[in-house]
């Protein structure tokens, strides 16, 4: 698992170089961009349409959210809560600009 | 736009659960690899594109290991303090937490431990990230970009990648990057660790 694990951290680093050095030539044309966005977006819900239907079709996931779903809840929003909190704290020292933007 | 995440996320769980073929359930995980990485590769168009964003990592520097360091920490001791809640002891509540929204690692560890606890692991963790594709892009309008790398967890580096780049920018982009891959080095030492304390 561990070295799958690795394998798969450097397959995704060789993608997203490979798009920057793409993105970084310049030589891609703003109204290809503009296309490239929206399809960017149509892929963007496409991809997270079908990973709601990977959960849906677990019975695994449907049947333990039954009957775990409100001790998994509890843990999964606290845990998300304390995680925004503790960056929070320090989102100031680690990147300029930090506020979003859409 | 945080409409349409949120529709997508709840339209595909409710396809999955009442309509979806069976026999088109052993294509689904190559789908989503493949789109997946075409998504990455869109991500490092957006990165290669902003001219500054390397000069603002390398100014960042090591201060870039304070965002997982804090949704570590932050994960961990929220998990406890829910599982205080709930009645849970400490070590499994926080080793839950460690998971890091990591659900089948953290599953498969902790159901050593026991079958109960790996099974609200997992279905923690799946809770996990499905509010963190829900919330990010609120979190990161509302809140700040980089705080919303932090309901990500260790899939800040690939599933949630793409949403955190669309709400958000390149060195964000970057930052959830180093941090998914930071947080999922930590989920194997973590978990084991903190459920034998």
């Amino acid at each position: 698992m561990f070295w799958g694990e690795i394998m798969r951290i450097l397959i995704y680093m060789f993608i997203i170089f490979l798009g920057a050095w793409l993105g970084a030539r310049g030589k891609l044309k703003e109204s290809f961009i503009d296309k490239l966005s929206h399809f960017q977006f149509a892929s963007l819900l496409a991809l997270l349409f079908i990973m709601g239907v990977s959960i849906g079709v677990n019975d695994q996931v449907v049947s333990a959210f039954y009957r775990l779903g409100y001790q998994a809840f509890v843990l999964s929003v606290f845990s998300i809560v304390f995680s925004i909190l503790f960056v929070k704290l320090v989102s100031g020292f680690v990147l300029k600009d930090k506020r979003g933007s859409e | 736009m945080n409409l349409g995440i949120i529709l997508a996320v709840l339209s595909g769980i409710l396809f999955g659960l009442f309509i979806f073929p069976q026999f088109l359930v052993q294509y689904i995980g190559l789908i989503i690899d493949l789109g997946l990485c075409l998504l990455l590769f869109f991500v490092g168009i957006d990165i290669g594109r902003n001219k500054e964003v390397i000069n603002q990592i390398k100014e960042s520097g090591f201060r870039i290991l304070l965002v997982p360091i804090m949704v570590a920490l932050g994960s961990i001791i929220g998990s406890i303090v829910g599982g205080f809640i709930i009645g849970l002891p400490a070590n499994e509540s926080g080793a839950i937490g460690a998971g890091f929204g990591w659900y089948s690692l953290s599953a498969i560890l902790l159901s050593k431990y026991s079958a109960e606890t790996g099974a609200v692991a997992f279905i923690t963790n799946v809770c996990r990230e499905i509010i963190a594709l829900m919330a990010i892009p609120y979190i990161a309008k509302y809140i700040g970009k980089l705080e919303s790398i932090a309901p990500a967890g260790a899939t800040a580096m690939d599933t949630t990648l793409p949403v955190i780049s669309k709400s958000t920018d390149g060195n964000t982009a970057i930052v959830s990057f180093i941090t998914g891959v930071i947080l999922s080095m930590l989920v194997p030492i973590l978990v084991p660790f903190i459920i034998s304390l």
